[in-house]
């Protein structure tokens, strides 16, 4: 049996910034487009990232992040720690060399000096097994919505589970690697994945506590996204920050 | 809830340093005496602006989250700032980037998260010059304050509140300053009044009391009147204390007596933390 994936994703920049500032970043496998059908590989990478606000360039390490890993075969989603920290390495390297160019003032090369830092989260879902795994550094999170239930949150399960000092994966390989969290589950045809960084996630898991379902909330149509999430800045239900959310639903090939 | 306000660049917040530059500014500070109180005070105080300033800088982009004036009181009372921004009560954090006197090149130490240290070179930029000249004008300096605090909250009605940062090392010659800050005090924008904090900074080789929550233990009644003239820490920055290591109360207020060098620069950032940025 194989599934096929219908995906969509829905991105804006916190309000006040421009979509030159939005500094989130997300990739799926063999996706080019922000919506459409994957059927062609059985396994299925989703990667997506939030760069610090207060980091230098932290748009560019996000985007190094999801690229990277969501171009790497095999169950990305499982790749030990050790490799996981040894690939993080490599890239801080490569983001630095890809940077350093552009700091010409004291404040940004002093910046620089300090490197960037991005929350992550990746998941593999894989057709053949049946099977989603995902390991996550961070409060980028994944629900798995099921027969109208939300049956899995992951990492964070609660909305007062959010501050202001997620795990950060930082460009600079100093001190201990952060808290890699981990988790999988089976895949049923009818699965909805809902991956979203966290501004949008705190926003999910205070209406599932108020006991509405908030994946019947959220806008059917990319048009209507906008005006959606002011309303939903201005009456307070969701903190202003960028706001990226990736919506797959499984289906049998 | 008061001190609540979104910090952005519609609405940002400000920071005042009072500074005094008395005479007495002139002595050697601590136990070495390797520096004059005067050029560490006036270091802590370009080291607090470049890190205001990178807590704004987004790649070459510094965001204007934070409006920041300095004023100094030796004799007289003046604006703090030199060169480009002379003259000027108050000054957008970019303009404060793009303005230093001079970058100086110094080393640091740093831990290198293997167990040692390395020494790393860095910029530090001077805005603010050091100088020790004539008698203590407290009171003269947060009637002046007063005046520019009160003109930025009618400009920033919605914003979090200013902070006002008094670093002194003796008493004022020019009165009691109790009325003064009480009338810098009653000051504020719709998310809460004016903060001030006081720091009393002295080469005294006793322990330094930073955050008490009460007069009783105040060594004088000089202490006393700091204290009394010191804004209770609104919950965040006693959160920020606590995190730091202090002991705090709800009744904590922003004032330390007997600062040496190290909880100057600690007392200048727990008063300068704020939410992240947006």
């Amino acid at each position: 049996m194989g599934f096929a994936f219908t995906f969509r994703a829905l991105c804006a920049p916190k309000e006040g910034s421009t979509d030159a500032q939005y500094e989130d970043a997300w990739a799926i496998t063999d996706a080019g487009e922000a919506a459409g059908v994957i059927t062609s590989a059985p396994l299925l990478t989703i990667a997506l990232s939030d760069g610090a606000s207060s980091a230098v360039y932290a748009k560019d390490w996000a985007k190094r992040l999801v690229t990277t890993f969501g171009s790497l075969d095999g169950n990305v989603a499982t790749i030990p720690n050790a490799e996981l920290a040894t690939s993080i390495a490599n890239q801080g390297k490569e983001w630095r060399g890809e940077v350093e160019g552009r700091a010409t003032s004291w404040h940004a090369q002093e910046k620089l000096a300090s490197g960037s830092a991005a929350t992550l989260l990746v998941a593999t879902l894989d057709g053949s097994q049946a099977r989603w795994d995902a390991f996550a550094i961070g409060d980028v999170c994944l629900f798995v919505i099921r027969r109208g239930k939300l049956k899995y949150a992951f990492p964070v399960t609660r909305s007062a589970g959010f501050d202001d000092r997620p795990a950060l994966l930082s460009t600079e390989a100093r001190g201990a690697f952060p808290e890699v969290k981990r988790f999988g589950a089976s895949i049923e045809p009818g699965d909805r994945f809902l991956l979203m960084t966290d501004a949008m996630s705190a926003w999910f898991l205070n209406a599932f506590e108020r006991k509405r379902n908030p994946w019947e909330l959220l806008p059917t149509e990319p048009d209507a996204f906008p005006a959606w999430l002011q309303q939903e800045r201005l009456s307070g239900a969701m903190k202003n920050d960028d706001v990226t959310l990736l919506d797959i639903s499984v289906s049998s090939a | 809830m008061a001190y609540s306000a979104e910090i952005n660049r519609a609405k940002p917040t400000a920071f005042f340093f009072l500074i005094d530059q008395s005479g007495s500014m002139d002595d050697p500070w601590g136990l070495d005496g390797a520096k004059r109180k005067c050029d560490a005070v006036a270091d802590a105080i370009n080291r607090l602006l470049s890190t205001l300033v990178l807590r704004c800088a987004k790649g070459e982009d510094v965001r204007d989250y934070f409006q920041v004036g300095v004023v100094g009181y030796g004799g007289t009372v003046r604006e703090g700032f030199n060169g480009v921004l002379a003259n000027r009560q108050f000054v957008p954090i970019s303009e404060i980037a793009d303005n230093p006197l001079r970058v100086e090149t110094r080393t640091r130490k740093e831990d290198d998260g293997a167990g040692g240290l390395i020494e790393r070179t860095i910029r530090f930029p001077v805005w603010f010059e050091a100088n020790a000249n004539g008698s203590t004008p407290m009171t003269a300096a947060i009637d002046q304050i007063a005046q520019t605090v009160r003109a930025w909250c009618e400009l920033y009605p919605l914003s979090y509140p200013p902070a006002v940062i008094n670093i002194s090392d003796g008493e004022p010659t020019d009165g009691k300053p109790i009325a003064a800050a009480d009338k810098l005090r009653a000051i504020g924008t719709n998310d809460g009044k004016v903060l001030f904090f006081n720091i009393h900074i002295s080469g005294s080789s006793k322990r330094p009391i930073e955050f008490p929550d009460s007069e009783y233990g105040l060594p004088d009644e000089f202490a006393q009147m700091l204290f009394q003239m010191s804004s209770v820490l609104p919950p965040r920055l006693g959160q920020e204390a606590k995190r730091e290591g202090f002991s705090v109360s709800e009744k904590s207020r922003g004032f330390a007596f007997n600062a040496d060098l190290r909880a100057l620069i600690q007392f200048l950032d727990i008063g300068t933390r704020t939410a992240e940025l947006r």
